[in-house]
């Protein structure tokens, strides 16, 4: 039964997810351990393994309509895997109190992050190792026009990519947030791309920390099983959705659910 | 043009048919082994690490391939990403883009070092 409704609440997250363009595990790791009782080790590597299954698939829609930028996100990946590394060295290192209280900080500013919005910031000045590496694109905009789009500040987004890694791997997260403020305010990639190449690039950073969460066999099936099922099934209900729900509505529920949840983590991270 | 569309239409065939699959051998796995009034979340209250290998070699001792099917289906997961970093490398190295080339390779590299990071925690 408690199978059940962990899958249920998987969905949910695979969902919302797909809605507020966030990945499950910030639904999924308070739901495993202020729910479940699940200590946060196990939630952490559960909730990785999922975000996978949400990246790809997520992944999947979005390079058909031709908005993620592999080549940028190949260099990245470079900075968010170095990260994710560091991320689960240092996860190896802190207590369980630690973990809880990072997590309830991250989501706190997560619940102001989410209500900031998002303008397109196109620039039309492209870094020398864009120029090398020929990272330049274009997309189709909003009002179905081809629009070419260069990009800036490589160094900088490689560093906030290492940071994104490091809270990916200790929290179990994807750090899709800080990928996408970093590629739109720093290297200004319009804001689609910005989405569209993040989520590319969640994947690989899950993995890298996954595969070793994996290996050190803190990945149950017990507990990621329901998780990664229901985040596959709920990401699919979600592309469905994602013209008849409104966002912004939306968001302003989120992010009220995702304040409280934050104080209990936090809370949580206090008594232990 | 032509040659980047049909680059990303094969790596999302790619990351759809991996986990579809490993989503499979998932739902094979828990589907089995689900009971309805069991509480499976009891053990994990508390973290007691126990390696992989040693996972694998209980279940397999025990014959309970139904969970070494879950394990599996995690394994494929995992590995996708890897898969996808691998055949962007070696696509690099056909269009001769060998500073994209070193840099997906330093991105392999490193997906393994935590293969290893794995190991040794």
């Amino acid at each position: 039964m408690l199978s059940l409704i962990l899958l249920l609440i998987s969905i949910i997250a695979g969902v919302l997810g797909t809605l507020l363009g966030l990945g499950g595990g910030i639904i999924v790791v308070p739901a495993l351990t202020l729910l479940f009782n699940v200590d946060i080790r196990y939630a952490v590597a559960a909730s990785l393994v999922s975000i996978i299954a949400t990246s790809s698939s997520g992944a999947a829609v979005l390079l058909k309509k031709n908005l993620t930028n592999i080549r940028v996100a190949s260099v990245l990946e470079l900075g968010t895997v170095a990260g994710a590394l560091t991320g689960f060295f240092i996860s190896t290192h802190i207590s369980a109190k630690w973990l809880f209280l990072s997590f309830g900080f991250f989501l706190f500013l997560c619940s102001f992050l989410i209500l900031k919005k998002r303008e397109d910031h196109i620039s039309k000045d492209d870094h020398p190792w864009s120029k090398k590496l020929k990272l330049s694109g274009h997309y189709v905009n909003d009002q179905g026009q081809t629009s070419h789009y260069q990009v800036e500040n490589i160094p900088f987004g490689m560093i906030s990519m290492y940071f994104a890694g490091i809270l990916s791997a200790i929290l179990g997260i994807g750090s899709g947030i800080f990928k996408v403020i970093a590629m739109d305010n720093a290297m200004k990639l319009p804001i689609k791309v910005s989405t569209a190449t993040s989520n590319f690039m969640i994947g690989v950073t899950a993995a890298a920390s996954a595969g070793a969460y994996f290996i050190r066999g803190d990945i149950r099936p017990e507990l990621a099983s329901p998780v990664a099922l229901g985040i596959i099934i709920g990401s699919w209900l979600g592309t469905k959705l994602l013209t008849k729900l409104s966002a912004i509505l939306l968001r302003k529920i989120f992010t009220f659910v995702l304040f409280i949840v934050s104080l209990q983590m936090i809370m949580k991270g206090f008594k232990l | 043009m032509k040659d980047r569309l049909s680059l990303e239409l094969f790596i999302s065939r790619f990351l759809t048919i991996g986990v579809l699959l490993s989503g499979l051998f998932i739902l094979i796995g828990w589907g089995s082994t689900f009971k309805f009034s069991a509480n499976p979340f009891f053990n994990f209250e508390h973290y007691d690490q126990i390696p992989l290998k040693d996972l694998f070699l209980f279940y397999f001792n025990k014959k309970d391939w139904f969970q070494l099917c879950s394990f599996l289906g995690f394994s494929l997961l995992i590995a996708i990403p890897f898969l996808r970093v691998l055949f962007m490398l070696f696509l690099y190295l056909k269009n001769k883009e060998f500073s994209l080339a070193l840099i997906s390779s330093m991105v392999f590299i490193g997906l393994l070092a935590g293969l290893v990071l794995g190991m040794k925690s």
